[in-house]
């Protein structure tokens, strides 16, 4: 019985723990932390497996146990700002496009990485991201327009950065 | 609606098809909105395909967590086995976790040795998938069975599995040959009730007939993949649905292919 819950836990929870590492990932800024968040977020999710219902959205309900663990560790989303390791600096190629991108999502505040990670990479909707980082849906709303226009001002500071470097011959890290 | 609740509203829907008549009426007649909305939509995609390019390896990540799953399942079964008197079989006890926890791992580690891998073939049929049936990017499809089963008697799939499909409550809609990584494959799309799934078939010449159908599910963006194989029949289910409805389509065609 425990071993036949085990195993559709396996086949119905584990298939979303790459889509939790990636965005663990950014949130925490560090590989080994986020595996961390991911794995407590997963043991909580068996812990409470018993409870969920078939026909419950289960990534959304993974996520959601995601950002209330990542929460209850005393992380706040609200003006936090994740800093780039020196050595994921390092090794960041300028020329690059999606590391590029990645680095100018890392540089935006975490509650707009939040919902950008959610909305336009996870593809959750406005209703359901507002049940996961549990805000109203009009906060959510108007989080993903402030974000959206963040990350451009973002990409165009990089681009504006690479453009100088170009022109200088220095190397952007 | 003005162009400022038509800029603020439209990034909101997934594609412009799903938002409203007035929304895609004002961008009609709005050359600077519908500026402004394609460049968000442009925006969107590099964040995502930016985020999308780095890949994680979560395969230790998951042996650790079943690991600790089974070793939390062995402490409880324990502890909901000791009675109240606990303290007159503790020896009963004791053996009991020790059982309990040595059956554990070896439940888990036997289950990891024989765990079915997904199909190396799985992330491209997401992709393909998404694009072709999801986004409906323009392609030519074959709309009858019969067809459908001229394409499959050419690369060695057995025609009568495209029918066979729909005896399991799936309605086919259209079929048409592919390349997943290189590899050619039968894309049939089939009804599940009013939403579509791909099916993804190919026979592989070198690979010996018989053997059980063991499932496996992964999923590749927002698809899921449930599969697999029979001999030398490879199948792939793919849908944007919740993965428990690919898989539970994927079990429904292995029951009758």
């Amino acid at each position: 019985m425990v071993a036949a819950r085990q195993q559709e836990f396996e086949q119905v929870a584990l298939p979303h723990a790459r889509a939790l590492l990636r965005v663990a990932r950014r949130l925490t800024g560090r590989s080994s932390a986020a595996e961390d968040l991911v794995q407590e977020t997963l043991l909580s999710a068996w812990r409470g497996f018993h409870q969920f219902r078939p026909d419950t959205n289960i990534r959304a309900w993974l996520f959601r146990i995601l950002f209330n663990t990542f929460y209850g560790q005393g992380r706040k989303l609200s003006g936090t700002i994740v800093p780039l390791s020196p050595a994921m600096a390092a090794r960041t190629p300028s020329a690059d496009d999606a590391i590029e991108v990645r680095r100018a999502l890392d540089g935006l505040e975490a509650d707009h990485q939040a919902v950008l990670l959610l909305g336009v990479v996870e593809g959750f909707t406005c209703r359901e991201m507002a049940e996961i980082l549990d805000v109203p849906i009009g906060t959510v709303m108007s989080r993903l327009s402030r974000a959206r226009q963040a990350m451009r001002r973002s990409l165009e500071r990089r681009e504006d950065e690479l453009l100088r470097s170009a022109g200088t011959g220095a190397t952007v890290s | 609606m003005n162009c400022s609740e038509v800029l603020e509203q439209a990034p909101l829907f997934p594609d412009l098809q799903s938002a409203g008549e007035d929304i895609r009426r004002h961008l009609d007649g709005c050359p600077s909105c519908a500026r402004q909305v394609a460049e968000t939509r442009a925006l969107d995609e590099r964040l995502k395909a930016g985020v999308l390019a780095e890949t994680f390896d979560t395969s230790a990540l998951e042996r650790r967590v079943m690991h600790r799953i089974a070793e939390e399942s062995a402490a409880r079964f324990t502890e909901d086995a000791m009675p109240a008197r606990r303290r007159f079989l503790w020896p009963l006890a004791a053996f009991g976790t020790l059982a309990a926890a040595a059956a554990a791992m070896v439940s888990f580690v036997v289950y990891q040795s024989v765990k079915p891998k997904p199909s190396p073939y799985s992330l491209a049929a997401a992709h393909d998938h998404r694009l072709e049936v999801v986004e409906g990017q323009l392609r030519r499809w074959r709309l009858d069975i019969p067809s459908a089963e001229v394409m499959a008697s050419t690369h060695g799939i057995p025609t009568a599995l495209i029918s066979a499909v729909e005896s399991a409550g799936f309605t086919f809609k259209e079929a048409k040959l592919c390349k997943l990584s290189g590899v050619i494959f039968l894309h049939l799309v089939y009804l599940d009730g009013n939403q579509e799934f791909s099916l993804y078939l190919r026979h592989e010449d070198t690979n010996p007939a018989g053997g059980a159908k063991r499932l496996f599910t992964t999923e590749g963006g927002q698809e899921h993949v449930a599969g697999f194989r029979d001999g030398a029949l490879e199948a792939l289910v793919v849908t944007d649905q919740p993965g428990r409805a690919a898989l539970r389509i994927a079990r429904a065609a292995a029951q009758v292919i």
